[in-house]
């Protein structure tokens, strides 16, 4: 969830009232631990305020599970709760701290607090790569494209560059019988191609179709259909296929290299082959990019699951043997 | 852009568009689902196990306690029902929602093997009560093995102490400090036992027995050891000194270092050695040179039993007396016969005539003696009341073998300082004995000044005062020590010393 001065509305009200929570609760518990001379523990009046205001918080992040199972029931928009989620969660862990009187203890509750710390700091870097990486891949891949759809994405980008070259070139003839186009593009072959491309609309650039007139370059025909497919590895499995435009700087020699050795008419068809192939670098970093974004998740909810648990169990033997 | 490319774009249909993206591309579960759930499997399972391993095994104080509890109750770690009872509070500063079962308890679990006493519990008003019950309070466990469970802070004592007599209940107020805040004299105050004095039942002149030979220097007529009864010469011997020397005396000459010499004390922590000076004996520190004697010191010493009923007296004297007549050693008044006695016959058999001692020479005899006695008492304490009372096995000692009625000094911790550093008014003015002995008038124990010196804040600097003579006098101990209320005070307080304190008495304004 994004946290800038847009959402200012959203934001206003949960994190004033963490920071009431969190300023009342601690400031309670030091003129407590300054009437008793030390610092008291959880079981003290402020302190038990405190772990009481803690685990409430954390039945209330962990409702936001059943909150988006059942996101039919449309049950308060979704921005709301998770600026909730987010600065209540916050809030938490100073009170957390205050309730276990700055203290581990046994194994349980240490084991509690540690994992609850880790639960905080996973949910602070997600906050933190949801706010930063979202706006550089935005100014950084344009290509961009829905994560799962990449490998399909870079399948039909590579049908169409063998349209480009079809269109371009004719029919390969030693593969004929294997790189049959779709009958719809050869249909459109001599006038003009779709392909996906990448276009800029105002401030917003990125990944479009775009409809090009397609030139001849018979003369260069092997040239092309051989550049095709050494780089067609690259273009359906990305960094991980060992091609001459794997590496950036390479890349770059290499079409150089291409382009000398076809005509000028050529340049065009070329052009498309090396914006297909940084589209494809454009996935790969993608591919990365996403997991940053996304793969704290499972370890947020994992260790929220284990903090729930064990918070139950706190409780219960807290009061057992308080 | 490239050569060749156009802007043109009537091809772009939705049948492209929608060939670009698979339609139902949301119905598909990425890697990132499906680890979300493993994690969120295998949390619950990893978690839900360890709480219940935790609440099972045997070893389940080590998981749930909120800490080691210190090595004196190590033994019973793993048996929290020792001490806690399900679901009732029993932290140093838990939230009690009934406090006063909740504490009971708490009490019970202690004293199962703790058998202290209160803190002036029947003078404390009903809240303060309840606080005063709550041994936690003080002895927070759980605070790791080495934890001394007894070093208290200041802050637990002034909590009371800063306003004591709002802790007092309105009938008992109290007469110490009412608002002790720290170890400084405008915080703290002079010690209250100084303040009440010396009660003044023993005449004494430290300076006189401090000189050489007990007289001034110069002076002629000391005593000498040669005057002391052979047995006794080497109680008094200085190193070096012969028979022809004078009596040197010092402090140790008659006040020894001893611990609380009541053993039904023992938990008020004041039995080591040095809390207490063994009391002053008679027959062990007095009688070699002040021996109870009509006739004196010499071969034919009679010592008297030291406070003895005058009956018993007498009748010691009259026999005394009565065998020195028939030996011959004396006659009888108006006797001058001149009879010599017969060896091994004396003056043949005494009749009740020649037997009875006159009374007047009895009476003379007692009179020397009772002279010998006012020499320390006075008339009031000599009488046989007075000596039944002093002599029962209940009473106090005459001279208090504790000062400090609510403090502990310990001696034994001091003993590398001079005795001068706190009992200046005890020596001689230059050398020679004071011209009237004002002992039984004053306590020689000098204030409170001369402990905040060294007992301190850490973080202050050594004060000037003690530096020049007093560091001689300090005999290189250390110029700084603690100045927590513990060092010298203790909490569970016995009962009898509540009584013979006389500290809070009840229905006593504060002065």
């Amino acid at each position: 969830m994004l946290i800038s001065r847009s959402q200012a509305k959203v934001h206003f009200v949960p994190a004033l009232l963490a920071a009431i929570i969190t300023i009342a609760g601690i400031g309670w518990y030091v003129m407590e631990c300054l009437a008793a001379g030390q610092l008291v523990g959880g079981g003290s009046a402020s302190g038990l305020a405190c772990g009481i205001a803690a685990g409430s918080v954390i039945v209330f992040e962990m409702l936001l599970w059943p909150r988006k199972a059942l996101r039919r029931l449309r049950l308060i928009p979704a921005k709301y709760w998770m600026a909730a989620h987010i600065w209540l969660g916050l809030a938490s862990l100073p009170l957390a701290i205050v309730h276990c009187g700055f203290h581990l203890g046994g194994w349980l509750p240490a084991s509690f607090m540690i994992l609850f710390v880790l639960t905080i700091l996973s949910g602070l870097y997600g906050l933190a790569v949801q706010n930063i990486l979202p706006r550089w891949m935005l100014r950084n891949l344009p290509s961009e494209t829905i994560y799962s759809q990449i490998e399909y994405v870079s399948a039909r980008t590579v049908d169409d560059a063998r349209s480009l070259l079809i269109a371009a070139c004719g029919r390969q003839r030693s593969t004929t019988d294997e790189s049959s186009p779709d009958p719809d593009l050869v249909e459109s072959a001599p006038q003009s191609i779709v392909v996906g491309a990448i276009r800029q609309s105002g401030k917003t650039r990125g990944r479009t179709l775009e409809t090009r007139r397609v030139t001849q370059a018979r003369q260069d025909s092997e040239p092309l259909w051989n550049a095709l497919a050494e780089i067609q590895p690259f273009l359906l499995h990305g960094a991980s296929a060992i091609t001459p435009v794997t590496d950036r700087q390479q890349s770059l020699q290499w079409f150089s290299r291409l382009r000398n050795a076809c005509s000028e008419e050529s340049g065009f068809i070329i052009d498309s082959l090396q914006q297909f192939c940084d589209q494809r670098r454009q996935f790969d970093t993608q591919s990365t990019v996403h997991r940053w974004l996304h793969a704290w998740l499972p370890v947020h909810i994992g260790l929220s699951v284990a903090v729930t648990v064990l918070l139950a169990a706190h409780i219960w033997t807290a009061l057992k043997y308080w | 852009m490239a050569a060749g490319e156009s802007s043109t774009r009537p091809r772009e249909t939705g049948k492209f568009r929608s060939q670009r993206i698979q339609i139902d591309y949301y119905r598909h579960r990425g890697g990132l689902y499906y680890f979300k759930w493993i994690l969120s499997g295998i949390a619950l399972l990893m978690s839900g196990g360890y709480a219940a391993y935790a609440l099972t095994s045997n070893s389940a104080s080590r998981h749930l306690s909120t800490g080691p509890v210190a090595q004196v109750h190590a033994s019973f770690e793993n048996d929290c029902g020792q001490c806690h009872q399900d679901y009732t509070p029993l932290g140093t500063d838990s939230f009690q929602l009934d406090p006063a079962a909740s504490l009971s308890h708490l009490e019970s679990a202690c004293q199962k093997c703790h058998k202290v006493g209160n803190h002036y519990r029947e003078v404390l008003s009903a809240d303060w009560k309840v606080v005063d019950q709550n041994c936690a309070l003080c002895h927070s466990d759980h605070q790791g093995r080495d934890f001394n469970l007894v070093a208290v802070s200041d802050a637990a004592c002034t909590q009371c102490h800063s306003q004591l007599s709002s802790v007092c209940s309105s009938n008992h107020q109290p007469r110490v400090g009412n608002q002790v805040t720290q170890f400084t004299k405008e915080k703290h105050g002079e010690f209250t036992s100084l303040m009440q004095g010396d009660r003044g039942v023993v005449k004494f002149d430290h300076g006189q027995h401090m000189l050489a030979g007990q007289v001034n220097a110069g002076e002629k007529g000391g005593l000498t050891l040669a005057m002391l009864e052979p047995s006794r010469r080497e109680q008094y011997r200085q190193p070096g000194q012969s028979d022809d020397a004078l009596v040197s005396m010092n402090c140790a000459s008659c006040h020894e270092f001893d611990g609380n010499p009541d053993p039904t004390s023992i938990l008020s922590g004041d039995e080591e050695l040095g809390r207490y000076i063994a009391p002053i004996s008679f027959d062990e520190h007095c009688s070699a040179c002040h021996s109870m004697n009509p006739s004196g010191r010499g071969d034919d010493t009679l010592p008297l039993p030291h406070a003895a009923p005058w009956a018993e007296i007498s009748l010691l004297l009259e026999t005394k007396i009565n065998g020195s007549i028939l030996t011959g050693k004396m006659r009888k008044s108006g006797d001058d016969s001149q009879q010599v006695p017969r060896p091994g016959d004396g003056l043949g058999t005494p009749s009740i005539d020649t037997l009875a001692a006159s009374a007047s020479t009895v009476d003379a005899a007692v009179a020397l003696v009772r002279t010998q006695c006012t020499k320390c008492h006075d008339d009031e304490t000599i009488t046989d009341e007075a000596i039944a009372k002093f002599g029962a096995s209940t009473a106090e000692p005459l001279i208090p073998p504790r000062w400090f009625k609510f403090g502990l000094y310990d001696h034994a911790a001091h003993r590398k300082m001079d005795c001068r550093y706190c009992h200046e008014a005890a020596y001689p003015v230059d050398g020679a004995k004071p011209s009237e002995a004002l002992d039984q008038n004053s306590v020689m124990i000098a204030g409170i000044d001369s402990c905040t010196g060294c007992h301190r804040k850490i973080n202050e600097p050594t004060p000037s005062s003690l530096t020049g003579a007093a560091e001689k006098l300090i005999g290189g101990q250390s110029t700084w020590a603690s100045d927590s209320c513990t060092t010298c005070h203790r909490y569970h307080t016995p009962q009898s010393d509540l009584v013979h304190m006389g500290g809070l008495q009840t229905g006593e304004a504060q002065p």
